[in-house]
């Protein structure tokens, strides 16, 4: 059950009953039932135990940090700890590659998808982290740990929230009003929208260039590794629009996960913008020790944290050499740019040209590092750039591919209308517009007419794989 | 308090001429502190002192009180 099926919303519906029958002390109790059903909807038994398992070593591993006081055994329950829910991580991943997997290989010990098992890892480890450096206290009950790691509006692929946000909001969730319950609805209609509209209409674009990338050439395998930066942005920050309109429906506040990433204006602020939860994750508990680590060699110490630190961001979204190649593009970006940092100290602030120039250069080699990452293989994704060297007048048959004229003209003016609204939100439009009911009512009917017009079913969410 | 050395080692990494550092102060407030500034920061002012710390206190460490705090520890 994803969240973009119908049969989400009779969930989403039941909860609320649910919810609303509890009283407001015991419903973290009620959201953790409601999100084991939801886990077990996908019909791997397996899953659930790593869950639970993971939460049990969470829970021992922060309660034996905190016993221990400031002595060296509180670093031995942290990287104890953190290697456990990382071996746990690992064999789901590995038992869920089937291609990975030897022939010999019993049945018994594979696994049809890991879905999720990679985001409640990441929160597990910031959790024990965040306890043994004393950030937060350890939380006493397990259930809380595991209602905190199963949340199920963010289960399957994130955001990726921090204990000490969430599990304060456990302690007496409240339904909000008619107001909270509103923009709830209106942030979940939106994602909906950029997933099951825009996302899955540009894929249509996306994927016979990147399936055959001989059969295309020119402008044509461009336009594709544009058009998957923005599938891409489309359908995953679109999930977590979901995500946080039925976590607030419940009356739990989800991190914001996406800020205009492709306006940033360097590699830096492109990771301050995209999938933010995930990068702060990087940062925090990776980034920081290393760097911290070796501090005594500034450019190489940098340098080496940030590839080692993005060549882990890669292997976190699959055991395979192009997700190798995509983190390291993006570790050498950043690497670059901190040496030159440290050149242009005390400089002047730039321009606003070279801003704009900034952001050019940056979207570019964003959209790059993408070929990388959507390209099945290094091989692949090297025979999509090359492809750009072949004869033009691929467009024209990519154009078929994806279905003809109208649905792509269709698809870039639903995004154009994206951008407008966008645009028209940031400018504060709508908080005038909004004022009046005719108006807010005419968008609210035009977004669901929208939908149910124009979304296409496709393979899902992009980013539920990972 | 936050002493005068300690300030002036870290607005010198900086480059800023002058900043209202208090004990609440985190790295987020002062203009080009942030993570890939952190570590540098973190030796001069070990360097200064002639002291050490783990990577423990580097990452743990919340605000400029937090650093003074360990810093006089430090130095006994």
């Amino acid at each position: 059950m994803l969240l973009d099926q119908p049969v989400f919303l009779l969930f989403l519906g039941f909860s609320l009953v649910a919810f609303r029958l509890t009283p407001v002390a015991l419903r973290w109790r009620t959201l953790l039932v409601l999100s084991l059903l939801f886990y077990l909807s996908f019909s791997a038994p397996a899953l659930l135990l790593a869950l639970i398992a993971e939460a049990g070593i969470a829970w021992a591993a922060a309660r034996g940090a905190q016993r221990a006081g400031d002595g060296p055994a509180r670093v031995r329950w942290l990287v104890g700890g953190a290697a456990a829910l990382v071996a746990v991580l690992v064999c789901v991943r590995i038992a869920g590659s089937p291609g990975a997997l030897p022939a010999w290989w019993p049945a018994g010990g594979r696994l049809a998808t890991s879905l999720g098992v990679s985001y409640f890892t990441l929160q597990a480890v910031s959790y024990v982290a965040d306890v043994s450096l004393g950030r937060i206290r350890a939380e006493p009950s397990f259930g809380k740990v595991l209602t905190y790691l199963a949340l199920f509006p963010k289960l399957i692929q994130g955001p990726i929230e921090r204990a000490g946000s969430l599990l304060p909001q456990l302690d007496a969730p409240r339904i909000p009003g008619y107001e909270g319950l509103r923009s709830a609805a209106l942030l979940f209609g939106w994602g909906l929208f950029k997933t099951a509209v825009l996302g899955e209409r540009l894929a249509r674009i996306v994927d016979p260039a990147f399936a055959r990338p001989e059969d295309f050439g020119g402008l044509a395998p461009v336009l594709a590794a544009y058009a998957f930066a923005f599938q891409l942005y489309f359908d995953f920050s679109g999930y977590t629009d979901m995500a946080r309109g039925t976590a607030r429906v419940l009356g739990i506040e989800l991190t914001e996960n996406f800020r205009a990433p492709y306006l940033a204006s360097s590699i830096s602020d492109f990771w301050r913008r995209w999938h933010i939860t995930f990068s702060r994750w990087l940062l925090d508990y990776v980034f920081a020790p290393l760097h911290a680590a070796w501090r005594r060699a500034p450019i190489l110490g940098t340098a080496g944290a940030l590839l080692v630190t993005f060549g882990l961001s890669g292997l976190w979204h699959g055991f395979a050499w192009h997700y190798l190649v995509w983190g390291f593009l993006h570790g050498s970006g950043l690497a670059v740019e901190s040496v030159a940092r440290r050149l242009r100290r005390g400089a002047a602030r730039g321009t606003p040209g070279g801003r704009l120039a900034g952001v050019l250069v940056t979207f570019h080699l964003v959209v790059l590092a993408w070929v990388f990452f959507r390209a099945p293989s290094v091989g692949a994704a090297m025979a999509v750039l090359a492809s750009v060297l072949q004869p033009a007048g691929g467009t024209a048959r990519l154009v078929d591919a994806a279905g003809g004229w109208l649905p792509v003209g269709l698809t870039l003016a639903a995004c154009g209308g994206y951008a407008l609204v966008s645009w028209g939100r940031k400018l504060r439009v709508f908080d005038t517009l909004a004022r009046h009911a005719p108006v807010r009512w005419a968008f609210y009917y035009g977004l669901v007419v929208a939908i149910l017009l124009l979304r296409q079913d496709g393979a899902g969410f992009l980013y539920s794989q990972f | 308090l936050i002493s005068e050395g300690l300030k002036r080692v870290i607005l010198d990494q900086l480059g800023l001429d002058d900043w209202d550092l208090q004990p609440g102060t985190t790295a987020a407030e002062v203009p080009g502190w942030d993570s890939l500034s952190h570590a540098s920061i973190i030796a001069a002012v070990e360097d200064a002192h002639g002291v050490r710390f783990t990577v423990r206190e580097i990452v743990g460490m919340e605000n400029v009180g937090q650093l003074q705090a360990l810093l006089d520890r430090k130095k006994g």
